[in-house]
């Protein structure tokens, strides 16, 4: 059930309905509950089995982590929930991918080997809840938080279907108080929640879809079209992956909004970042901020010699990538933002003996430079991101160097540059704060009229073979 | 305080005006293609209307002859060589031809393209029916009940209509047309919006039967849509066969036809009476002899008995043109290229229509008028 179908508005205002018709707490906890275990059931709904159980055994782990003072038992109960978290996450999504390395490994060295394939279905969203489930148990064990009194508020905090299969990834501080908290009915709140969905669905309809239009056949066959073409089809992914994503958050943080949650930002438009390292703290900021807390710190993140600082995060990055997806390219999409992290950081340790070149560096040209240059950059990354095999993806750069000629851009292109225009101007006049001093004056018939043409447009934009979140994979 | 009430008073009146706007605009669009453009619901049926209607307007006292059936027709009548030869005496002004067939066309939208018509105020004088003998096996299907007929096709009235004829569904389609068409109109007719208003933003290919300008493109304007290649290679003929052959094949062994696949025709026929429009003539359409081997002895026995009780029962005569064409003459068995339609439709004309033949015919005839666009 996608956030942008008919039957998600019908299960939606069913829920939403009740939830603020009976403002009794425990109803409304099992409601969310029982409509969130309804939501995953739809994908599959012995795979919502699972989730049930693996929450509630992080539930009990966390609960006697809690109760117990002795460090052994508590470092055991530690590494058993991880390892029954991650063994989840192994089995269901990286089975394959070991054996089928393993297979190509031993045929490389001449061994015949014949290994099995796993036929398992990949749960849906499972690297997001794992991800929640983790650092809600590590946090208790550091005693960051106490342990979840009640299972059923437990449950919600990692099942709440806004951010149940495609994040953000939230964490267990910042959830469960919201839950046990009462909610009153705000509409400046429902406001804002019906704003972050409208501007969802209108990046997922409007951009992101069309995006995938333009792109979807350049990736399938890159040496049918010429490179100029296979820079569109590029620019376009990029365009769709974002949009893509963040409208699934807006969509998802808007919801939340409107049952009375806060669920944290997860993009702070990512495309005007200057450097790779803003990038990342523009882009997917639940899964950057996690990786930081649970993976790059623990490392020994910054604090020793600059060959271990490199070393962390080449490891965090490319656990980054594999987080993706279980194949070579997303190890690669790692690698590649790993090496340009630590590039950035020797290239800033070396700018800042040189006075002159960082206020060129700063003046709005060369913000304007760095801006380009790290969307170029970064979009070049999503080749890796969006080809199924390392070989797909060469074929494609070798397209975007060497000079080729072949086919055009595969549609039309005018609808795609004019939403271009209109996602660059929305990045600049949201950047620079112009758009909220607006937005905060505009009479309430003007807002409401911005609302009805966003809806409009998406749903008139909308193609005819609507695509699933791309983060759904993942 | 007043400041947070102020906010609040601001934040509830922007969102309850946008329902009520989002939801006028919804209502009002319903109200447009129920009420004003049929064409933005059905493009293809639009677009034949349109012209239809311009060439009624052209010569409001002409008779008007339409061809209901479905693409083999489509293709099959060539309606504007109908219309250059649709002479007919030196006493009577030559008649209006038009080829109302509709794409996948079977009984049921063989019925509802006569309601429209009818509904649409361009009643015909006459109308010629096609009659695809393997569709009365098939058209069983759509009065099944977990048959979910394209509703979003369909305008309200299109839905009562339909409840003449499929009694038992109309509860469930009237269901699935509010589900489809009623929550969200202008999301449901998109493509037709964007390709009337905005065609440089499409991005689907022909998007569901929705795009008025495909229609446009394909289509002459007295209905014909002339098959677009004429010379197929051997290889091109073969794998047209072979899709035919797969998808008529299990039906040309059935033992029956659907009983009410005939009451649709029956009901045709009918409504035709009801509304005094001469039915000229029941045909089936040319067939290659490959497609005439899929026929099993049961079939043909069933359809040669729906022939006579059409002929006998409600005195109207069956054309049975399944042999008139050679099988070069066909892109896959049933559909028939440019030049198999010239033969079919003039001798149609001959046949059935009774337009003469004469050098004098071409002189005077009715030309199609140029596209309305």
């Amino acid at each position: 059930m996608l956030f942008c179908t008919q039957a998600f508005l019908f299960f939606f205002l069913i829920v939403f309905g009740c939830y603020w018709a009976v403002p009794n707490d425990r109803f409304r906890v099992v409601l969310l509950l029982a409509a969130s275990i309804y939501f995953y059931s739809c994908w599959n709904a012995w795979l919502s089995l699972l989730i049930v159980v693996s929450t509630a055994v992080d539930y009990t782990i966390a609960r006697s982590l809690d109760r117990s003072q002795n460090e052994a038992a508590r470092r055991a109960m530690l590494a058993i929930s991880i390892c029954f978290n991650l063994g989840l996450l192994c089995y269901f999504k990286y089975a394959n991918f070991f054996l089928e390395s393993l297979g190509e490994l031993l045929r490389l060295i001449g061994a015949e080997a014949s290994l099995p394939t796993l036929q398992v279905i990949l749960p849906i969203g499972i690297s997001f809840y794992t991800f929640e489930a983790i650092s809600y148990v590590v946090d208790v064990y550091n005693r960051r938080i106490a342990a979840e009194r009640s299972l059923p508020h437990f449950l919600l905090f990692i099942l709440f279907f806004p951010h149940l299969v495609a994040g953000p990834i939230v964490r267990a501080r910042d959830f469960l108080p919201q839950i046990a908290r009462h909610k009153r009915w705000n509409w400046m709140r429902m406001q804002h929640g019906v704003e972050l969905f409208l501007l969802g669905l209108f990046k997922k309809l409007a951009i992101a879809d069309r995006m995938a239009a333009v792109a979807d056949p350049i990736f399938a066959d890159p040496e049918a079209f010429r490179t100029s073409s296979v820079w569109i089809g590029v620019l376009a992914y990029s365009l769709q992956i974002y949009c893509d994503f963040s409208g699934y958050s807006d969509m998802a943080i808007g919801i939340a909004h409107m049952f009375g949650f806060k669920l944290g930002v997860n993009f702070r438009m990512p495309y005007l970042a200057r450097n790779v390292a803003e990038f990342w703290h523009r882009w997917h900021i639940s899964l950057s901020t996690w990786l930081r807390d649970y993976v790059f710190i623990p490392l020994g993140g910054s604090r020793g010699t600059s060959w271990q600082t490199h070393r962390n995060l080449m490891i965090t990055m490319i656990l980054g990538g594999l987080w993706h997806g279980a194949s070579w390219p997303f190890v690669m999409w790692g690698v590649l933002h790993g090496g340009l992290l630590v590039m950035h950081r020797v290239f800033r340790q070396w700018c800042g003996r040189r006075d002159s070149l960082t206020r060129a560096l700063e003046s709005s040209a060369g913000t304007a430079a760095r801006i380009a240059f790290t969307f170029v950059v970064v979009s070049l990354g999503w080749v890796l991101f969006r080809a199924p095999t390392m070989t797909d993806a060469w074929k494609v750069y070798h397209r975007l160097f060497v000079p080729a000629h072949g086919g055009g851009a595969p549609l039309p292109i005018v609808s795609m540059l004019v939403l271009i225009g209109v996602a660059a101007a929305a990045h600049l006049l949201g950047e620079s704060g112009i758009w909220r001093r607006w937005w905060e004056r505009m009479p309430s018939g003007a807002q409401a009229l911005a609302y009805v043409s966003v809806a409009l447009l998406a749903a008139l934009l909308a193609p005819a073979s609507g695509k699933a979140f791309i983060y759904f994979q993942f | 305080m007043s400041i947070h009430r102020g906010k609040q008073q601001r934040a509830r009146r922007a969102v309850l005006l946008a329902v009520a706007l989002f939801c006028a605009t919804q209502i009002g669009f319903l109200a447009v293609i129920e009420r004003w453009d049929p064409g933005l619901v059905d493009a293809e049926y639009g677009t034949r209307l349109e012209y239809f209607g311009t060439r009624r307007r052209q010569y409001p006292r002409r008779k008007s002859i339409a061809v209901l059936g479905s693409s083999r027709i489509g293709n099959g009548f060539d309606s504007d060589y109908a219309t250059a030869r649709s002479y007919i005496g030196k006493d009577q002004e030559s008649p209006i031809v038009a080829n109302m067939s509709m794409t996948g066309g079977t009984s049921v939208w063989q019925y509802l393209a006569l309601r429209r018509l009818i509904d649409h105020g361009l009643k015909p004088d006459a109308v010629i029916i096609e009659v695809l003998p393997m569709t009365l096996v098939s058209d069983q299907q759509f009065f099944a009940d977990k048959y979910h007929f394209p509703t979003h096709r369909l305008r309200w009235r299109d839905v009562r209509s339909l409840a003449a004829i499929m009694p038992g569904q109309a509860s469930r389609h009237a269901w699935e047309w509010v589900a489809n068409n009623a929550v969200f109109p202008l999301h449901s007719h998109r493509f037709s919006l964007i390709g009337l208003f905005a065609p440089a933003w499409q991005i689907d290919q022909l998007g569901d039967n929705s795009q008025p300008g495909v229609w446009r493109r394909i289509m002459s304007p007295t209905g014909w849509i002339p098959f677009g290649t004429e010379n197929p290679t051997p290889e091109q003929r073969l794998q047209a066969e072979e899709v035919a052959r797969k998808a008529y094949a299990a039906h040309g062994t059935a033992s029956s036809i659907s009983s009410h696949a005939v009451a649709t025709y029956e009901a045709m026929v009918a409504c035709c009476r009801e509304q005094g429009i001469e039915v000229r003539a029941v045909v089936m359409m040319p067939e290659s002899e490959m497609f005439r081997g899929l026929y099993g002895p049961a079939l043909q026995r069933e359809v040669r008995r729906f022939a006579e009780s059409i002929t006998h029962e409600h005195g109207v005569p069956v054309v049975d043109a399944r042999e008139w064409i050679p099988a070069d003459q066909f892109w896959d068995g049933h559909h028939l290229l440019v030049t198999g339609a010239r033969a079919f439709t003039d001798r149609v004309c001959t046949e059935t229509l009774g337009f003469t033949t004469t050098a004098d015919s071409q002189r005077v005839a009715v030309q199609p008028t140029a596209s309305p666009q």
